[in-house]
């Protein structure tokens, strides 16, 4: 996997994304990217702000809820991107990773790429910024991210991967990684 | 008492032009390392799917959560958009506004600094329609009475998604309606409102409509 190639595709689409879509509701208030329907949230409440609510109400069961929801949602993508016609791997991260760049997700970046071990570093991950900045609690949040990343990396290498959030900017450090391996 | 056709048209050019000023603003667009802001507030794009969580994630409380981040997700919009500009930044707003629209634009920015309800609530459908959220109105915001309701003419976002993943015969959109609660919260300036969304497109109405009323009269 050529890391470099795959920064390259990213910043490609995110550029691509920036010309051709509008963000901005249309006249019946809907926003698309390609086919899909998106949506703007304050990462306060949707990130920070969803986690403290789960966590009140479902203790340790809300990280497995944002986990497999982000999770559910990566799957939905890849399937998405697939139907669009990419077909090579590098291809399909640098997009995908352009996309979520495009979506405010900052840069996410591939630090390594085997067989059965990735790493990932997210420079500006919405959920361990917003919950550092409102809670204070040192603590790794990134669940919901997390889950994004894996299920579109397990969907597109057909096996299943789950990552450990080894760095968080909520738990004090300067970006999240994630160290994805089969399970 | 409900809006007057007169009074309706006035209030949804309130909306339509506070849309035409954040399109002309461009305020979504990610910065060059991919954040979004506006409104000293950091935001994203998210899939409207992701709001058709599965039940069984959550289970029975899912509806009663989603309402509870509403009312959190309603505050914080009401708080930005009462956000002041600083001096230089808005002085960068108006030289944005004059390169991107014109006079016509400025303008559109002059009508949408309000103090008032319902003008403000307007104002936030405008923000709303630019938002990806869909394109709501209202037909009544009283004050006195603490009632109020937001009608989407056009499908919202939670319903859209709730009916792909296959939700039908009953109300879908409890985010938005803990949202619209968590506005008329803050606009009123109390607590004792409670939100309930009488028709849904998920339901086979025409609309979704969330009327507002406090929880006990004073």
């Amino acid at each position: 996997m050529n890391i470099k190639k795959i920064k390259k595709i990213r910043e490609g689409e995110f550029k691509s994304l920036l010309k051709n879509v509008p963000v901005a509701g249309d006249e019946e208030g809907i926003i698309k990217i390609y086919d899909r329907r998106f949506n703007l949230m304050g990462a306060e409440y949707w990130t920070a702000g969803f986690f403290n609510i789960l966590d009140k109400i479902m203790k340790k069961g809300a990280v497995g809820i944002l986990y497999n929801s982000g999770y559910e949602i990566g799957k939905i993508h890849f399937n998405w991107l697939k139907g669009i016609g990419i077909a090579a791997e590098e291809e399909f991260i640098g997009k995908y990773l352009g996309l979520l760049k495009f979506c405010g997700y900052g840069n996410i970046n591939i630090a390594s790429f085997d067989e059965n071990r990735v790493v990932i570093v997210a420079e500006s991950s919405p959920d361990g910024i917003e919950y550092k900045h409102i809670y204070k609690k040192k603590r790794k949040v990134c669940h919901y991210l997390k889950g994004i990343l894996d299920g579109f990396l397990s969907s597109l290498l057909k096996k299943e991967l789950t990552s450990e959030e080894t760095k968080c900017v909520a738990a004090g450090d300067k970006c999240c990684e994630f160290v994805a391996k089969v399970k | 008492m409900k809006f007057t056709k007169q009074e309706l048209k006035e209030l949804e050019e309130i909306k339509e032009a506070f849309y035409r000023v954040l399109k002309g603003l461009d305020v979504l667009r990610p910065s060059k390392d991919g954040i979004i802001s506006a409104f000293g507030r950091r935001l994203l794009l998210i899939d409207s799917e992701t709001f058709a969580i599965p039940p069984e994630l959550i289970g029975p409380i899912q509806n009663r959560v989603m309402y509870h981040l509403g009312l959190e997700a309603g505050e914080a919009i009401a708080k930005g958009l009462e956000r002041k500009p600083k001096p230089i930044e808005k002085l960068k707003i108006i030289f944005k506004l004059l390169r991107r629209g014109g006079i016509k634009l400025l303008k559109d920015a002059k009508r949408t600094e309000v103090t008032k309800l319902p003008e403000i609530a307007f104002k936030c459908w405008g923000y709303a329609k630019y938002a990806g959220w869909s394109s709501p109105i209202s037909t009544e915001i009283d004050l006195r009475s603490a009632k109020g309701d937001s009608f989407a003419t056009t499908g919202p976002f939670e319903a859209y998604a709730k009916i792909k993943r296959g939700w039908k015969g009953k109300v879908a959109c409890y985010f938005i309606a803990g949202t619209v609660t968590g506005l008329y919260r803050h606009w009123f300036g109390r607590k004792d409102i409670e939100g309930k969304e009488t028709e849904c497109r998920a339901k086979g109405d025409k609309h979704c409509h969330i009327t507002i009323h406090p929880t006990v009269s004073r």
